[in-house]
């Protein structure tokens, strides 16, 4: 016993260095983000008092807020969407084997590691309205007009900015897909052969099975990274034009750095926070839901 | 009726040969089973019949088609070789029940629904799996498990039946009754069985017809006792019986067309062989199954080595000389260690080897 409370002892001085900088970069700014959040601290002003809830009522009768929140939606979906299909697609290609895929294995996490906002800016570039290459040659095919320009509606400027980020986002996708497609046992898949399945039916009995798991774990992981992604949208549109592609990590950034109101900025993030929490827990209770249903039969 | 026909069948993995030039006839509702070593090419033999895997070179016939020949170009798909496979990992689709497992290769097929109803009942039926029915395989046990997987693969009243190791998963207990009733099965379901396996018990057991292997080579294809007792070289009797044939060196020189004069364990002997005896006498190995050497009496002198009792029978190791004798003793003894033993050898089936080439050169008694 008395080794065993030694032992402790031993064990929490070994984590104590990373106790400290997980309370010190992580703890307690979330602590003071909540803190804030009931304040009206400004860099603006000398002074801040306890407002209560009042950010948060300001904030919740704020079209402009809600505004963010349903172009967040459409900024998450789309890409989760997007780098879900195309992953999957990319992998079951890989999966399949063909000339040189074994290249591409090794290339295929390019886009993932290159920072994003490298991503944002060369994409930028590409879809420049008078020199990038994917406009020149848009332009050149007749396909859009000569005064075309991605970044001049809002529907525009945010699928450019969703092209860029499902780009950057579905090597990850690819690439843990394509893991646990190499895992099935060889058996299952000729067991599938001798008994004459279509390549759909295949895929769909056989193959999609074993990569469930992993695809809703990829698609949570891709729900929370594209929900809070800032970096390439604010490299591409900066919100604009005319606040047309301002998700609310971006409104976030410019309520607490560019107007300096910390408290709305911190309010608004926990109203981030509770939004995603909300539909992570649906997502599960759905799947729970559903699954209860199919061993019920 | 299938009878499937291999004709110099040959699979080369780059440059290392898996099967080579294979000549092989296996009877319509035979038990074949495929023996051997690992790597010998047992499992390539079967899938390549199966079709899942791709001969280099050669011809294979099952009934009346062709499914591959590599100078026509022909390769049927596996699927269209109506043909059953049972894997080593059974292969149960893990999401779907008993019932929709059994089920799912007959919808393929685009069976009626009613008659896939049918069918899956008669194979849960014969194999005693109905309480199963809802359950998933990840639920079942092993025993369980295999169960559903010769159904699932019987179902479509495949013409044969390919198994690749389908009871090493299986505790030795399990794998005894699963092997008696895979021999009732093949009885009842009136097909052909091609089964693979390293375990020369069950081969012996199983089999109306063992094709023994090794190195990518057919070593000898015949009915189990044929093989136990008339084995066509080292190889082949080294590798089936427990415990193995005891092989001692020997000196030899002829006497006539069936007799040798053969100097072993010390001693001049005769051995006598109802057939010509053809081939170079001088250097020998002499075969003796345990069973034939006789402890207790007789003009050999050894000494206990080591006694292995297991209950029905014991095996027991005994010193001659340099050479070491295993004799098989029915019942349980317990010989002390070191104990004199005089032992002779009785038996009309002793087989001599020709010592440089392996091969059996005669079948005999020694006097």
């Amino acid at each position: 016993m008395a080794l065993g409370r030694k032992n402790n002892a031993a064990g929490y001085i070994l984590i104590l260095p990373a106790l400290i900088m997980l309370a010190v970069f992580v703890i307690y700014p979330m602590f003071m983000n909540i803190v804030m959040s009931f304040r009206n601290y400004s860099l603006l002003r000398v002074g801040d008092q306890n407002i209560g809830l009042q950010n948060y009522q300001d904030l919740i009768s704020d079209s402009r807020v809600w505004a963010a929140v349903s172009r967040t939606f459409v900024w998450t979906i789309a890409n989760v969407i997007g780098a879900l299909l195309i992953g999957m697609g990319s992998a079951l290609l890989l999966f399949a084997g063909f000339k040189g895929s074994g290249i591409i294995k090794s290339m295929i996490l390019i886009p993932w590691v290159l920072p994003s906002v490298i991503t944002g800016y060369i994409w930028s570039l590409m879809l420049q309205e008078d020199a990038g290459i994917i406009t020149y040659i848009l332009k050149s095919l007749g396909i859009v007009a000569h005064d075309f320009s991605w970044f001049r509606t809002g529907p525009l400027s945010m699928s450019a900015a969703i092209m860029a980020n499902m780009w950057r986002a579905f090597p990850f996708f690819s690439l843990m897909i394509f893991a646990k497609l190499s895992s099935v046992p060889q058996d299952y898949i000729e067991a599938s052969e001798l008994e004459g399945v279509s390549p759909w039916q295949r895929f769909r009995y056989v193959l999609f099975p074993f990569i469930k798991p992993t695809v809703t774990i990829c698609t949570y992981l891709c729900f929370i990274w594209s929900f809070n992604a800032y970096d390439i949208l604010k490299v591409m549109t900066n919100g604009g034009p005319a606040e047309l592609t301002t998700t609310m990590s971006i409104m976030v950034q410019r309520e607490a750095f560019q107007f300096y109101e910390i408290s709305r900025a911190s309010a608004m993030s926990i109203i981030m926070f509770f939004i995603m929490l909300a539909v992570l827990l649906l997502a599960k209770v759905l799947l729970a839901a559903k699954r209860r249903l199919s061993n019920g039969r | 009726m299938p009878r499937i026909v291999l004709e110099h069948v040959t699979k080369c993995f780059d440059k290392f040969v898996a099967v080579d030039d294979l000549n092989l006839v296996i009877e319509d509702r035979d038990f074949i089973t495929l023996l051997g070593p690992s790597g010998c090419g047992k499992t390539t033999t079967l899938r390549m019949i199966a079709g899942l895997e791709t001969p280099t070179k050669g011809r294979i016939t099952i009934g009346d088609t062709v499914v591959f020949d590599s100078e026509e170009g022909i390769d049927i798909s596996p699927a269209k070789r109506d043909i059953g496979f049972l894997f080593q990992n059974y292969a149960l689709w893990p999401h779907m029940t008993v019932y929709d497992n059994i089920a799912f290769g007959l919808e393929n097929l685009k069976w009626p629904k009613k008659k896939i109803e049918e069918r899956v009942k008669e194979m849960m039926a014969m194999l005693k799996i109905e309480q199963f029915e809802k359950r998933f395989p990840s639920e079942l046990s092993g025993g369980q498990q295999q169960r559903v997987a010769i159904a699932r693969t019987l179902a479509p009243k495949p013409r044969v039946l390919f198994m690749d190791e389908p009871l090493s998963n299986l505790d030795a207990k399990l794998r005894l009754e699963m092997r008696s009733e895979l021999k009732r099965l093949h009885v009842d379901t009136d097909s052909t069985f091609v089964y693979v396996t390293h375990d020369q018990l069950e081969a012996m057991a199983l089999a109306t017809k063992i094709c023994l292997m090794n190195k990518a080579v057919l070593q000898q294809y015949d009915p189990p006792l044929v093989v136990y007792n008339k084995p066509v070289n080292l190889f082949v009797a080294d590798f089936v019986g427990n415990p193995t044939m005891n092989f001692i060196n020997a000196t030899g020189e002829r006497k006539g067309f069936n007799d040798v004069f053969v100097h072993m364990l010390g001693k001049d002997l005769v051995f006598h062989s109802s057939e010509t005896i053809d081939g170079d006498v001088s250097d020998l190995v002499i075969g003796i199954r345990p069973e034939f050497v006789k402890l207790g009496e007789g003009n050999f002198n050894g000494v206990v080595y080591t006694t292995l009792p297991s209950g029905m029978e014991t095996t027991v190791k005994v010193k001659h000389g340099e050479d070491m004798v295993t004799s098989v003793v029915f019942g349980s003894v317990d010989f002390s260690h070191s104990l004199d033993m005089p032992f002779s050898i009785v038996s009309d089936n002793i087989i001599m080897f020709e010592k440089a080439s392996g091969k059996r050169i005669a079948i005999g008694s020694l006097s």
